[in-house]
């Protein structure tokens, strides 16, 4: 592994870090470029390496102080490709992909390895809990996922998620990432993917999940799984082929925007995370439909009683 | 230098043509008894010793099976298991195995070895006591890999003397003390069921009552993969054990003037070489990929199975349960794993009991009069050499009676050291690895050993200390 400074005219960022000779890696022959940014405020350089952070005021030392921190990412001869993110706590867990699986190791604990993230976060977030890493379960952190950016390391967020929350049923959640040209997430045992087109995408993969999962008798209804937590420029691109349909609907004080896209009838639950607003989707046949699986999901969510509202 | 030894070539010359022609000058050449008494106690400590050599064997497979941080505790407990056998065995074992029966159930004289004489002639029984307690101590260790990684140690030594103690003896004076199962015809000639199955079934009573490890299983049953800390060592082990073997089993004979020896050692070979095939190419189609772990518990439980037979059956016969020994570890690991939910680290019930059992049985299927003719067991012919059922039987009801009596009794111990001693260690103990909390020391003082602000430990390790490196910020 060798690292050098590239010099760069932008003031934020004045250089890059090249690494290269990644041999004995599956990365072998490629070349990560991993912006450095310089801070005002603390005066000093930073690298940012799949969530962990090396800092020097001169930049001229970064790759040395990089170098260990890359060498120790390393894990099964590939760097991660997600990590999970404790914010409170804040550790962080790098996650790997062999061909179809993700693994999460942990030092002298069990490997965590399934074909869907979900729920290799799932298994990450109990044994946490269980060992007193992450609080009590419940009332203490939660994993966040980022993805990794291949070639610069940087987090990348989920654009949207997949998610069904059904009482009574096993829960399903899977976070889905952008390439350049396409959306994918792991779902069923298999990446699900499709090019990106313009907003239309979105359901595309939402509906190859689904089908996946009722194929995998994990899913009664397409509608029960749902787009979660739009970046607001996805749905921007989605709302384009969507028609804003006169009703709204009004679900414990809470306002539903209601759209139709061909002959699918959608809920937008308006919210925001952390000053970002990331809308929710709700999906079903018709407006009556839609409005009974907002009222049971609002339920669910603690939002208000559903028996009240009846 | 060299004119120095040149001038003492004449003189050592000398001086061996004088002692040995004083000696011929006294005595007379031993008899051909003597010497064949002779060859027996030679062959019977040689195979004891092999024997004795399985006990690094199985310290390292299990060591090599579970996680640094517990390498020190499963050596201890190996360790121990040897020595608080030799002590148990010597005062209360050997006597209840073979001292003067009772009803074919019990050995009931010979405590502390005390009708033998010390004196000329008696060399054969201290070979013979030696020989039987390295058996003895094989049945306790294989308990050691199923409880690993949390399993209190001052509970395991009561266990250790328990076992070998009371437990072993007493079933093994069934038919090798010329008990109740000798007489209805049972064979097991080195120990499937009764060295291997006790252990395997004593095994799965602890780890029931023990519990899995934390993190072993998810929420939704589903279990995780813990690692062990070396393959390397688990392989060197099951060679050792493999070589170990060869005095298990061809050691059995009990004599080196058989000449059945080799062939016993051919029917081992054949068996532990199948095992691991098969155990390798079922694994493979189960999980997509050759496994390696697999493959040398594969080993393990094609010699546990043939332990059984091995002077019984052909070649032909040996590589036919070495081939079926593979697809029961794996579905008995998996039966075990997935469907009881039970924590075996090393797989010790699948090698031991389940082979066992299944090596005991295939003794009713595979035995051949022509492998007893040149080994001494007789002409028993099993089930496929026109026997018919009748020897299935019998090795069946002693599977059953055996595998009975230590499970029973070990899990009646393993609840009475729970209720007061207890069993497990703490949570924190356990995170922290039994090498630590129960013996102060750590195995790899100088790597694999966690120290918090280095950036391998970033995973574990909220806090990271060092100035340099910081968790950057989540959201983008």
């Amino acid at each position: 592994m060798k690292l050098k400074l590239e010099r760069r005219t932008a003031t934020d960022l004045p250089f890059t870090l090249l690494v290269d000779q990644l041999d004995d890696t599956v990365m072998a022959g490629s070349t990560l470029r991993i912006p450095v940014h310089y801070s005002d405020v603390t005066g000093s350089y930073n690298v940012e390496l799949a969530g962990f952070r090396v800092e020097a005021e001169d930049a001229a030392l970064l790759p040395s102080q990089a170098q260990p921190l890359l060498e120790a990412l390393i894990n099964m001869a590939r760097l991660p490709s997600y990590v999970f993110v404790a914010r409170r706590s804040g550790g962080i867990y790098p996650v790997y992909t062999v061909g179809d699986e993700v693994f999460a190791t942990t030092p002298g604990g069990p490997v965590f390895r399934h074909v869907e993230l979900a729920k290799v976060r799932d298994y990450l977030s109990d044994y946490l809990h269980l060992t007193g890493v992450l609080g009590t379960p419940g009332r203490s952190d939660k994993l966040h996922v980022r993805g990794v950016d291949p070639q610069t390391l940087e987090l990348v967020r989920p654009i949207f998620y997949l998610k069904k929350r059904v009482v009574g049923q096993v829960d399903f959640w899977a976070p889905v990432f952008q390439t350049e040209s396409t959306i994918y997430t792991y779902a069923a045992s298999a990446r699900r993917e499709v090019p990106i087109n313009a907003g239309h995408d979105i359901l595309a993969l939402h509906r190859m999940v689904a089908d996946a999962l009722i194929a995998d008798r994990r899913l009664r209804t397409a509608f029960d799984l749902r787009p979660d937590r739009l970046f607001a420029t996805a749905w921007d691109a989605l709302k384009t082929h969507c028609t804003l349909d006169p009703q709204r609907l009004n679900i414990g004080g809470v306002d539903i925007a209601v759209y139709r896209y061909k002959d699918t009838v959608i809920g937008l639950e308006e919210r925001t995370e952390t000053d970002q607003p990331r809308p929710s989707l709700y999906l079903d046949r018709t407006v009556a439909d839609l409005a009974e699986r907002i009222t049971a999901d609002f339920a669910r969510r603690g939002l208000f009683n559903a028996a009240v509202a009846a | 230098m060299k004119r120095r030894v040149l001038w003492t070539l004449p003189l050592v010359a000398g001086l061996l043509v004088f002692t040995s022609g004083s000696a011929f000058a006294q005595e007379a050449g031993p008899t051909a008894e003597q010497v064949t008494k002779q060859i027996d106690m030679i062959w019977l400590l040689v195979s004891a010793f092999l024997v004795f050599f399985m006990q690094a064997g199985f310290a390292m497979v299990e060591s090599g099976f579970t996680r640094s941080k517990n390498a020190a505790n499963i050596l201890m407990k190996n360790l121990m298991d040897f020595c608080v056998g030799s002590i148990l065995f010597f005062m209360l074992g050997y006597g209840l195995m073979y001292g003067t029966s009772a009803a074919g159930l019990i050995g009931t004289d010979n405590f502390f070895l005390s009708k033998f004489a010390i004196g000329a002639g008696s060399g054969s029984d201290w070979a013979g006591f030696l020989f039987q307690l390295v058996f003895a101590a094989t049945a306790a260790t294989i308990v050691s890999g199923a409880v690993a990684e949390r399993f209190k140690f001052s509970s395991y030594l009561v266990y250790s003397a328990i076992i070998v103690g009371l437990i072993y003896p007493i079933s093994g004076h069934w038919l090798w003390g010329g008990g109740w199962l000798s007489q209805q015809g049972f064979i097991d000639f080195a120990g499937s069921t009764l060295v291997h199955s006790v252990g395997g079934w004593a095994a799965l009573a602890g780890a029931m009552l023990l519990g899995p490890r934390i993190g072993k299983f998810n929420k939704d049953g589903s279990a995780n993969v813990i690692p062990g800390h070396s393959l390397t060592l688990a392989v060197l082990g099951v060679f050792i054990l493999w070589f170990g073997w060869f005095g298990f089993n061809p050691g059995s004979t009990l004599s080196g003037m058989n000449e059945g020896i080799g062939y016993i050692a051919v029917t081992t070979n054949m068996a532990a070489a199948a095992g691991a095939v098969s155990a390798l190419l079922v694994n493979w189609l189960r999980t997509g990929r050759p496994d390696t772990a697999v493959a040398a518990n594969g080993a393990l439980a094609g010699l546990v199975a043939i332990t059984a037979g091995c002077a019984s059956v052909t070649p032909t016969g040996a590589l036919c349960i070495g081939l079926i020994a593979g697809p029961v570890l794996v579905y008995g690991g998996a039966l075990i794993e997935n469907v009881l939910k039970i924590d075996d680290p090393v797989g010790a019930v699948s090698v031991h009991a389940l082979n066992g059992a299944w090596g005991t049985l295939a003794v009713g299927l595979f035995a051949a009069p022509g492998a007893g003719a040149i080994t001494g067991m007789g002409d028993t012919a099993g089930l496929f050499y026109g026997g018919g059922v009748a020897q299935l039987g019998v090795q069946a009801l002693g599977v059953l009676a055996v595998g009975a009596w230590a499970f029973g009794t070990m899990f009646v111990v393993f609840s009475l050291l729970k209720a007061t001693m207890g069993i497990r260690v703490t949570k924190e103990e356990e995170l922290e690895g039994l090498d630590i909390s129960e013996h102060g020391t750590t195995s790899y003082p100088e790597f694999g050993t966690p120290v918090v602000g280095t950036p391998g430990e970033r995973t574990m390790m909220p806090e990271v200390t060092a100035a340099s490196v910081k968790p950057a910020t989540a959201s983008h």
